[in-house]
This record gives structure tokens, sequence and C-alpha cells, in this order.
């Protein structure tokens, strides 16, 4: 598909997702877009808009990135796939009642204070946000399927990567016992 | 788990390589999860809520690039009214019934719930 094809193809996805959402966006009004594309001899854009229409629906007000990168705040540090593993995870755990909810609303304070500490380095800041990944991916795993004792481990080990920032030190201090508390320890 | 070679995808799209090789790392972080090694199938939901500033167009193109390169194949899941995915799945989304039973083998009205594309690996 060529540049001309694809932006050909991305009008007609947005106008029948524009249909599917004016008639409600259910399985009937669904198969009727798809029937209509298909027929029309466009078999794979009808597969890229049920792709596309899942994808739109899935990011609904609640489940946008909890938290939000700052390019300032990591300099050159890449840690957009652990963000976004951290914000996956989040968006599992913080429907589990109240105590996911603490949680989930814990590990974005801290997340969110270990990316705008200024005095941590890039290599602390990294250690943290993926301590914080392992952390939310276990939250999110079925409680007898977690690694406990590397979790226990973990769990310790990030007051001491934020001992540097005070500012993380004091978000810790006020959101660790959450973290804590969820995991039973 | 027997990785897929994205690279003749890449070959043919360069302008996706990156998106490709991130798509790469994901399924191995995913495959990590299971007891058995197998590539695990893509819920284009999952992928939406993990890359929230990718454009889900791209992302829809991409997903479909893994099935016309045969590394994948999608079939279509019905959501329960409580949320979950019915057992049945369709190779077309026309092919729904208009009932289905849920996980408690209740019959309800598909007419009223959400379709969703899974992509499942084609095994070779």
């Amino acid at each position: 598909m060529n540049a001309q094809d694809w932006a050909n193809a991305r009008t007609i996805i947005a106008g029948a997702y524009a249909k599917i959402e004016a008639g409600g966006g259910k399985v009937r009004i669904k198969q009727a877009v798809f029937n209509e594309l298909t027929e029309a001899g466009y078999p794979d854009l009808a597969e890229m808009l049920m792709s596309y229409s899942a994808m739109e629906g899935a990011v609904s007000v609640s489940d946008k990135p909890i938290i939000n990168i700052i390019n300032s705040q990591v300099g050159n540090l890449n840690l957009g796939s652990q963000i976004g593993n951290i914000n996956t995870s989040l968006s599992v755990v913080s429907q589990q009642g109240a105590s996911g909810k603490d949680f989930a609303e814990a590990v974005k304070a801290v997340t969110e204070a270990v990316l705008g500490a200024a005095e941590l380095n890039d290599a602390q800041k990294k250690e943290a946000v993926q301590s914080l990944e392992f952390i939310s991916q276990e939250a999110a795993t079925p409680p007898e399927q977690r690694k406990t004792g590397v979790l226990r481990t973990v769990v310790e080990s990030i007051p001491k990567v934020l001992s540097a920032a005070a500012s993380a030190v004091a978000i810790w201090a006020k959101y660790g016992s959450h973290i804590r508390l969820f995991f039973g320890f | 788990m027997s990785p897929i070679n994205f690279e003749p995808i890449a070959k043919l799209h360069p302008e996706y390589r990156t998106l490709l090789a991130d798509l790469a790392m994901w399924l191995a972080k995913r495959a990590m999860g299971f007891k058995r090694e197998r590539m695990p199938t893509i819920d284009p939901r999952d992928l939406a809520k993990a890359w929230p500033n990718v454009d889900r167009m791209d992302l829809s193109l991409l997903l479909h690039l893994l099935v016309q390169a045969g590394a994948f194949r999608t079939v279509y899941k019905v959501i329960t009214p409580s949320g979950v995915m019915a057992d049945g799945e369709f190779d077309d989304p026309r092919q729904i019934p208009e009932k289905l039973p849920d996980r408690f083998n209740e019959y309800f009205d598909t007419s009223e719930a959400d379709v969703v594309p899974i992509l499942k690996p084609v095994e070779r």
C-alpha cells in the first residue's frame, strides 16, 4: 500500500468508523459496516476497521494513559515501553476494588515522582521505573501466581533507590504503605 | 516460543520497522507469562492501552500486515454483558449468531454486545 492508497484507506476507515459510532457501536452495526466495505471490494479495510474500532473503544476516559511523561523529565531515557506496561497493569489493578485503586494511585504517584526527581540520575530513574513496572505487572497477576519472594525484595529496594531524592522519598513515605498493603506485607 | 520473524514485513514496509521491533518485544514479554512457551494472541485493545501515543490507524495497518504475512490469523469474539469474552470465535464477524452462551451458559442477545478481533498466531 503506497502513501496515497494509505491516505485513501484512512479516510474510508474513518468514515466507516463514524457510521459505527453513530449506530451505537454494537455487533449489528459493525456487521453491517463490515459487510458494506467487503462488498464494495475492501475486505482488507473491513478487517482494519474492526481492529481500529476495538482500539478506539478500549481507550475510554478512565483508561487514558495514567502516567504522563514530560520529555524534559526523562531526558535521553527511553522509558516508553516501561511506562506503557505500568499503565496497562494499573488499568487492570484499578478495577480490583478499593485496594486496587489505592495501589494504582500509589504507583502512579511514585512513578511520576521518580520521573520528575532532578536529584536522580538516569540510571537511578531507570532502575526505579523498572522496579515499578515489575510490581505493577505482579499486581495484575493472580495472587497465587505472583513471585512473592522477588516481589518483596523489589518493593523493599524502591526506597533505597529513591533515597537520593527528598521529594520522591516523601512520596514513598506517603504511598509506599498502599503498595505493601495491596500485596499483604 | 518460536519467535516470529518480522524482518520480511519490515523489508516490505520499512516505515513500520521500529513499530515491528517494539511489537516483537511486547510479544516476547507477554509470552514469558505463559507456563508453556508459545506465541501469545494479540488483542488490539491491549495494544491500544500499552501504546496510547501510537496512532491507532497505524496500529490497525500493522496488525493487518501481520495477518497478510501469514504470521497471525484473525478471529472475532463477542464480549458478554459482564464484560468478558464469550467462548465462541468466528472467522468473519457476519457469522456471529443472534444469541450466544456466556460463561455461565446463559444465552445473551449479541446485538447489544461488542465484538473484538483477536489475532492468533499461525502454527507452522
